[in-house]
């Protein structure tokens, strides 16, 4: 019969996956995977060499008690570029305009405890969290960090993990941190070099990270805040981000660059940093990794110990955390600036929305306006041109101005090749105004009856049949109370 | 909950009219003497028997109990325990894990909730884990919870967090539930999926977990039950990680191992409580078997029609009845039987219902407070009705159809009874050979003990996938072990596959380093703990606008839905047009047509090791190689059974290595028999379709659970156990999993006893010369294939007889826990 391997062999199947052959390192003799009845024992040169790794890499080694990880420092240079941007245009505008951040964060309110709350800080069940000697930190404090620092009180952060899955069998080996400095943009990458260090990786993160206040990602809020949050967890070690303000530029982003022609539609292929560097920087990556390739370059670094096909990742990383500061910036500015400083009509209308969402209705209505007046300029976007009319709309009912509200609706009505359903919309408003607001019945009517006539058949026609004849009925007694002195009945 | 004062004087005077009814009701079924009667096998009612009523043995509620535990009790009713809830307690004091195996409503649940409550008011910090096979079951016992809950806070007590956590949990509530629920109530599939691999999310359950709680254990067995005990597994682990060891608490219906299975599925030693101090009524069962319209071919009146018959009996005397259904379908076709019968009104509350899984939970609930409250007087129900949903205790339970188990079957009968009252179970047989087994040998289910539940956790197909979810969810050190097999070669295969890691390690160190997850995979999301029956195929109707009329599971597919099979469901005739394998849809039209088709399926058996054989070189057990393929069917005309064509499939092949029990039968003893080979060959596969039948009954499995195949002696097999150049006919009964669930080590140590039952079967059956009852149709088996089946059989028990003379080895003994994998 066949032996325990054998059999396990054909359960198991496969062969480990390997990189395409020029990602993998020339020259290098690959240990032979041993099998059989004894445990197999990784050969020594298949360990990762991490000092060897980090000279790779370009990083130091950090060694303490809880093991050893690679830290990767790069500067960015205020005069450096990305894309057309300068580096220093995207601190400053980071630097200066701290209303406008006041109002992202007003939108899209969170903190970085997106996982157990705070059941940590709930010292009355459950045993003291071991390990905290890892924890040199001071208790840190959530207001802004001191001014000695020379830099804002936001960071940037960005994971590379071994999967998409989450749970516990996910993990962050490459911790992307980003801040603004002194004459530009630090980044500090903290590289995991075998899992058994992972606990020293933490407790890195966790010093860097304390007192530098609020966080900046790009889709943090469901993807990397809970994993690395889920990584403390794991090793029972405090979550030092826990109720950190966090802001997720996943949201705004989405709601001012969301794809063209698709305003209402998910956007969200078309709105990932890649694109969005490339619309608003004129970013193009040369030789980049691509997302999915990433694990399995981690995980045969792993294997055979050579640490050249991250260096890649390392790189991807770094240019999305300097594209994740250009994002914010770009908000930022828009916001700060207003309509003007919108480069299309959609940026404009995605400002203008922006706006509506904080409440500032005054500002959202005039940029609902020039989205509008741009928008018609271009003319070759009815949908869009619709879509904005039905906002100003109801951005201007809802600060209680019906009349201009009603002039909205009026335009979006005669919008030529405007969308049917936002048509009938825009009527059923319109009567409504007339008929409630204006008191001008004959007006009401009129809107009432294109109404049946746009309605080719259902519920629709059937709903506009039956205002048509409740304003008819009560023209009707009008006519009849205003007429009744003049014919007097029988 | 014990001892509610409940005697009032109307009660009484229904509970008299009730007797009258019962009596009136058995009288007409059964008419004569009711105790020390007689059994008729050939009878239509084969047996009625009389289970004493017992009294109520009470014990006071523990020293130290809680007080506002007690407050809560004593205003719901509860002034002492039943005695088995005092011993479940007690043991569960001591630090014991406990299996309470006590009937149908005799206040199980407070065998856990009592402790767990208590502990949860003594220390808030504490958590329990409660797994119910099913979510309705969940959702029941969570209804029951917090009522308690409730009545405690009511009481000054604490709040206690009782929540389910299941696939229909919202998201937001998640959270919550994860660090405030005390009491957590999920299912194995959503701790294997769903908690386990993110347990740190879960930290603050796993740190404080104290008990865990396995309701109808005996529902765990087989593939079901070999997952589960590997989820246990991976939740000792977990539990490990943040220090904690929680005790666990089961409940099974009566089986005959119910101590082993609980220590087979968690690893652990267990205490059994089996004495029931629960009051129970006097109970009369009995069994009832359609009489014959043709004997020729033996053919019964439906059982269909009889179980409607008998329920009329019971309902007409205005008892509330219960009648479980082997299938969907039946509970359809007897719900309408029955409400054909007894609705009147149309817009009058319903009085009889159907209950099936499928219907919508609230429509589910609906039923199950009619029938509590009595409004509804007839529910006709699938199994979903066996497991323990809180219908109240009903007048009469009947089973149209056995139900496939001892244990199943006294579950169904527990649910007519109620503490005081008299109350009756009916088993109507129907005409499959298992059921005319029990009919006609009443002390088979009434004398034996209930069927051994049997897991095979070490299975190696079922491991190694727990073994990567486990990866996953913690790294494996490099001396820890797993189950009984070495995990630590697992893992190094496991590595060749590029799926984990061995980092850390020290050279001069074997027990450094830690095996890691290097994968991106999700690999809880590849294995179904149900994966025998989870993967099903629907059946759309297309003769009009497509419809999904019915689905069966995916084994079955190949044979009952290849392309141009007639498919049947409620008498009408639909042809396959199409299979589409992959989408597991089958498109059917409705057609008109005199005959029906039977799948021809070619399985090969090859023996790859032989890990046992008995003296005689008859029984044998041991490793085999499975190959089975659809390779075309035959038309069967209505009524007359003539072949009136047939056609080729082509069709996938189906392959899988597995462990089997086969008999081989003696080229003497073939040789000897005075028949022509093709009516040996008859014969041959006359015994094994009989053997198949009888070792499903002894198994306690599905009759998908256990594979057939018999090899005429024609294929040159290699293997130590071959007797060259002799025409050796071999009967295999092997596992139909890969890797086997662990039913052919038992069979082959049952083999005389498979035999001897076997025999009594075809012997007992009342056709001349093979029906389905026995051997198997006439059509299918030549005429003589009765005959020769019990020659061979006469030969093969008369040289059991003789081996048993002698000295031999110890046969394995029926145990749970025999390994199916061979020693390594």
């Amino acid at each position: 019969m066949a032996s325990l391997t054998d059999r396990l062999r054909g359960i198991v199947g496969g062969a480990v996956p390997r990189l395409s052959p020029e990602l993998s390192s020339p020259g290098e003799p690959r240990a032979p995977v041993p099998a059989g009845a004894a445990a197999p024992r990784p050969a020594g040169p298949g360990e990762p060499d991490i000092a060897r790794a980090a000279e790779v890499l370009g990083g130091d080694v950090v060694a303490g008690r809880a093991g050893a990880i690679i830290t990767v420092d790069r500067h960015y240079a205020s005069s450096d570029r990305h894309g057309r941007v300068a580096i220093g245009e995207i601190t400053d505008t980071l630097l200066g305009l701290r209303d406008a951040r006041a109002l992202l964060a007003r939108a899209w309110p969170t903190s970085a405890s997106a996982v157990a709350g705070s059941e940590h800080a709930d010292a009355s069940v459950g045993k003291p969290a071991h390990h905290a000697e890892h924890h040199r930190r001071e208790p840190h404090s959530r207001l802004p960090a001191p001014e000695s620092r020379e830099s804002s009180d936001l960071w940037f952060l960005d994971l590379e993990t071994t999967g998409l899955a989450g749970g516990a069998g996910t993990q962050a080996f490459l911790v992307g941190c980003a801040c603004i400095s002194r004459d530009g943009f630090s980044v500090r990458q903290f590289f995991l070099p075998g899992y058994e260090h992972e606990r020293a990786l933490l407790a890195e993160v966790g010093d860097w990270a304390a007192g530098r206040g609020a966080i900046v990602t790009f889709n943090g809020k469901s993807f990397d805040v809970p994993l690395i949050e889920t990584r403390y967890l794991f090793h029972r070690v405090p979550f030092p981000l826990d109720g950190v303000p966090h802001v997720d530029m996943l949201h705004p982003a989405r709601r001012l660059w969301r794809a063209r022609g698709t305003l209402d539609g998910s956007g969200e292929a078309s709105c990932s940093l890649g694109t969005l560097e490339r619309r608003l920087a004129g970013v193009h990556r040369v030789g980049d990794v691509p997302g999915f390739e990433i694990p399995s370059r981690y995980f045969q670094f792993v294997r055979d110990g050579d640490a050249r096909p991250l260096e890649a990742v390392l790189e991807h990383n770094r240019l999305d955390l300097v594209s994740l500061a250009l994002v914010m910036a770009r908000a930022l500015a828009l916001v700060e600036r207003g309509p003007g400083a919108a480069r299309d009509p959609y940026e404009c209308l995605g400002l203008a929305r922006l706006y509506d969402r904080v409440g500032r209705l005054e500002d959202a209505e005039a940029t609902y306006v020039r989205a509008v007046e741009r928008l018609v300029r271009v003319g070759r976007d009815p949908e869009a041109t619709g879509e904005a009319l039905r906002r100003l709309a109801h951005c201007r009912r809802r600060s209680g101005r019906v009349r201009e509200a009603a002039a909205a609706w009026q335009q979006l009505a005669e919008l030529p090749r405007g969308p049917a359903a936002l048509r009938r919309e825009a009527r059923e408003a319109l009567a409504i105004f007339h008929e409630h607001r204006a008191h001008d019945l004959a007006a009401a009517r009129a809107e009432a009856e294109r109404l049946v006539v746009e309605q080719p058949s259902g519920q629709h026609r059937e709903a506009a049949r039956h205002r048509l004849r409740r304003i008819e009925r009560k023209m009707e007694r009008e006519r009849s109370s205003s007429t009744l002195w003049l014919e007097p009945d029988t | 909950m014990a001892a509610q004062s409940s005697a009032q004087v109307p009660a009484v005077r229904t509970q008299e009219r009730k007797e009258v009814a019962l009596q009136g009701a058995l009288q007409v079924l059964a008419p004569g003497a009711a105790v020390d009667r007689p059994d008729t096998p050939d009878g239509v009612v084969t047996a009625v028997r009389r289970l004493p009523a017992t009294p109520a043995g009470f014990a006071p509620f523990p020293e130290g109990l809680d007080a506002r535990l007690l407050k809560a009790l004593a205003a719901r009713g509860a002034t002492q325990l039943y005695t088995h809830q005092a011993e479940a307690f007690a043991h569960i004091a001591a630090g014991r894990n406990i299996v309470v195996t006590t009937p149908t409503a005799s206040g199980k649940t407070l065998c856990y909730n009592l402790p767990v409550l208590d502990a949860v008011l003594k220390a808030p910090a504490t958590r329990a884990l409660y797994l119910f096979p099913t979510k309705a079951l969940a959702q029941d016992q969570m209804a029951e919870l917090h009522e308690i809950a409730g009545t405690i806070s009511e009481e000054g007590g604490d709040e206690i967090g009782v929540h389910t956590y299941d696939g229909d949990t919202p998201q937001d509530a998640r959270r919550t539930i994860r660090t405030r629920a005390h009491v957590v109530l999920s299912n194995p599939d959503m701790l294997h999926s769903g908690i386990l691999p993110h347990h740190p999310k879960w930290a603050k359950l796993f740190e404080n977990l104290r008990f865990v709680v396995i309701d109808e254990l005996h529902a765990y067995r087989g593939v079901f039950g070999s997952h589960l005990a590997n989820v246990l597994r991976r939740l000792r682990r977990v539990c490990r990680h943040y220090g904690s060891d929680p005790q666990f608490i089961c409940s099974s219906a009566t089986i005959a191992n119910p101590a082993e299975l609980a220590e087979r599925l968690a690893e652990r030693p267990f205490a059994l409580v089996d004495k029931s101090g629960a009051p129970r009524g006097e109970k009369f069962f009995v069994f009832v078997n359609p009489p014959v319209v043709n004997r020729e071919l033996g053919i019964r009146r439906s059982y269909l029609n009889e179980s409607r018959r008998v329920a009329g009996e019971f309902l007409r005397r205005n008892l509330q009845v219960i009648l479980f259904a082997q299938s969907r379908l039946a509970t359809e076709i007897l719900t309408t039987y029955l409400k054909d019968d007894f609705e009147d009104v149309p817009g009058m509350p319903e009085k009889i219902r159907g209950y099936r899984g499928g219907y919508l939970p609230l429509r589910r609930r609906e039923i199950e407070k009619g029938l509590r409250e009595g409004q509804v007087r007839g529910v006709v129900s699938t199994n979903a009705l066996e497991l323990g949903i809180d219908i109240g205790a009903l007048d009469v339970s009947i089973m149209a159809g056995y139900p496939g188990t001892i244990a199943a079957t006294w579950q169904r009968a527990g649910r007519a009874g109620r503490r005081a009252a008299r109350s009756a179970a009916v088993m109507v047989a129907s005409s499959a050979p298992v059921d005319q087994f029990v009919v006609r040998h009443p002390s088979y289910f009434f004398d034996a003990s209930p069927e051994h539940a049997l897991v095979n956790p070490d299975n190696l197909n079922i491991l190694v996938n727990h073994v990567k979810c486990a990866a996953f969810e913690l790294p494996f050190t490099a001396v820890e072990e797993y189950g009984r097999v070495n995990v630590q070669e697992v893992l190094g295969v496991l590595q060749e596959a590029g799926l984990v890691h061995l980092s850390g390690a020290d050279p001069d160190d074997e027990a450094s380093g830690q095996w890691h997850w290097t994968s991106e995979s999700y690999p809880a999301d590849a294995v179904s703990l149900r994966s025998v029956s989870s993967d099903n195929v629907v059946v759309v109707d297309q003769t009009g606008e497509p419809k999904v009329i019915a689905e069966t599971d995916f084994t079955s597919a190949l044979s009952m839905l290849h392309p141009k099979a007639i498919y049947i469901v409620e008498g009408r005739l639909f042809q396959v047009e199409k299979l589409d394998f992959e989408g597991r849809k089958a498109y059917v039209r409705s057609v008109d047509c005199d005959y029906y088709t039977t799948a021809i399926d070619y399985t090969k058996v090859t023996i790859l090791d032989t890990f046992a054989r008995d003296a005689a070189a008859v029984a044998h057990h041991g490793e085999v190689h499975v190959v089975s393929r659809v390779v075309g069917f035959k038309k069967i005309k209505f009524h007359t059974n003539e072949n009136v064509g047939s056609g080729e499939l082509d069709l996938p092949e189906h392959q899988m290595h597995t462990t089997s029990y086969w008999l081989e039968v003696p080229g003497p003893v073939l040789a000897a028999l005075p028949f022509a080979v093709d009516d040996r060959r008859d014969g041959v596969r006359g015994l094994a379709y009989a053997m198949k039948n009888v070792a499903q009954l002894l198994l306690m499995c599905d009759q998908r659970d256990v594979g057939l195949s018999v090899n005429a002696g024609d294929e040159v097999v290699s293997g130590p156990a071959v007797a060259p150049g002799q025409d050796t006919p071999r009967i295999f009964l092997y596992d139909a999993y890969p890797g086997g669930i662990g039913f052919s080590a038992p069979l082959y140590g049952m083999h005389d006893e498979l035999l001897a039952r076997t025999r009594a079967l075809i012997e007992g059956c009342e056709c001349e010369s093979g029906c389905p009852t026995c051997v198997g149709p006439v059509g299918e088996t030549g005429p003589l294939a009765k005959t020769v089946a019990l020659r061979l059989l006469q030969h093969l028990t008369a040289e059991a007889g003789a081996a048993a003379a002698l000295p031999q080895a110890a046969a394995p003994a029926l145990r749970a826990g025999e390994p199916d994998d061979p020693p390594f």
